[in-house]
């Protein structure tokens, strides 16, 4: 037997959160999520009143959890916009189950979707690429083209803001990440809020302050399908030697995910801006003279 | 007892069955039901149970009648006959 929600002391709790201590019930463990992600989009002024918001939909709990929330923050404001873009990798299987997920909560929520394929952007699926000789991993390849057709695909729909469904666990894997590879770059351009970079459309990540267990969590008392299949290219390895130690770490000393996304936002707060240029090739803004798509998708 | 069990996201596809019922002795708790799960099907061990910290993988989640484990007693939680277990893995890939 649970003990009483600590916020309302009326319903039973079902979710314990070790880093704050509270013990909360399903529709408080929902209002505090929704309260977190209101309080991360005020806190970086992510949206206008009139945004026109493109919604990274993958069809994963994070995206689809990202698309009910911001359905829900949005509704009040009757000139903001909410359209869903999805990009269609080419990963036979996993991707069509995950936008199958994505067409029907958009259809439940009456949003818009708009679909880009990489073959249609880049002339050749990911399929294709992962059987190719190549330096880097799969992942690496698909993150850089994927956030490429992200922005191609709010372009195409007019937005203002593209909205991802980083959480929490990404964020701090990635400060960790960075640090390890030493890309100092990458680390000033730690920015939750986003920037707008010549036609590069402002990304914000209103879930980054949310843990990775809560958006699952949400997702599951929210009644939303899972995706059952796992991308046959997550091969990433040193994104999940971060994600196991934050994890053990956590585990251990519960909070820790907090303390190491306040850190990279604290050492982007010391240095100065990153100079942005113009990719040689397409014009796509970079530290360097070529963009990282072009690097990829020339080589 | 005979308890049900719910696999949801990956560990579904590792399963192979949305759900399944498990018959344990009387007096288990949700530790005992998870590894005999893993026992009966290794591809799980992973996704399930963290060996080096000895306890559920930080990326599974568990929940009890809908109640996560860590808000009853954690693996040391008793069950009781027609309870529902829930298994699902917090990790997806995008």
């Amino acid at each position: 037997m649970s003990v009483p929600c600590n916020r309302c002391k009326v319903k039973q709790s079902t979710y314990y959160r070790e880093y704050s201590g509270e013990r909360l019930c399903q529709d408080c463990f929902k209002d505090t999520v929704l309260d977190r992600v209101k309080r991360t989009i005020n806190k970086y002024k992510m949206f206008e009143w009139d945004s026109r918001i493109a919604i990274g939909v993958s069809g994963g709990k994070d995206s689809l959890v990202l698309l009910h929330l911001l359905h829900m923050i949005e509704s009040v404001r009757p000139k903001a916009e909410l359209i869903a873009v999805c990009i269609d990798e080419g990963v036979s299987g996993y991707r069509d189950e995950a936008l199958r997920l994505a067409e029907i909560n958009c259809r439940k929520l009456d949003i818009e979707m708009h679909t880009l394929s990489f073959s249609a952007l880049f002339g050749e699926t990911m399929d294709a690429i992962a059987v190719k000789e190549r330096e880097l991993g799969a992942c690496s390849y698909c993150g850089v083209l994927r956030r490429r057709a992200l922005n191609e695909a709010a372009k195409q729909v007019d937005a203002d803001r593209l909205a991802t469904g980083h959480n929490l666990d990404d964020m701090a894997q990635s400060v960790l990440l960075n640090i390890l590879r030493g890309d100092t770059n990458r680390i000033d351009s730690f920015n939750p809020g986003g920037q707008q970079l010549g036609d590069y459309i402002r990304r914000v990540k209103p879930l980054c302050e949310v843990p990775e267990r809560e958006t699952t969590y949400y997702a599951f008392i929210d009644d939303m399908e899972f995706q059952s299949l796992p991308c046959p290219y997550a091969d990433e390895a040193m994104r999940s030697d971060a994600r196991r130690f934050l994890n053990q770490m956590e585990h251990k000393r519960p909070g820790i995910k907090f303390t190491v996304y306040q850190t990279g936002l604290k050492i982007r707060g010391t240095r100065e801006g990153q100079v942005m240029n113009r990719c040689e090739i397409c014009g796509a803004p970079t530290p360097g003279k070529i963009c990282r798509t072009c690097e990829l998708t020339n080589s | 007892m005979r308890i049900r069990v719910r696999m949801m996201g990956v560990l579904r596809k590792a399963q192979g069955n949305k759900e399944a019922f498990l018959d344990l002795p009387e007096d288990s708790t949700v530790g005992a039901a998870i590894k005999t799960i893993i026992a009966k099907n290794e591809a799980l061990i992973g996704m399930l149970w963290d060996q080096e910290v000895g306890s559920p993988s930080p990326n599974a989640l568990i929940m009890l009648n809908g109640v996560e484990i860590k808000n009853l007693q954690g693996i040391e939680t008793p069950l009781m006959s027609g309870q529902e277990l829930v298994l699902l893995s917090v990790v997806h890939g995008g």
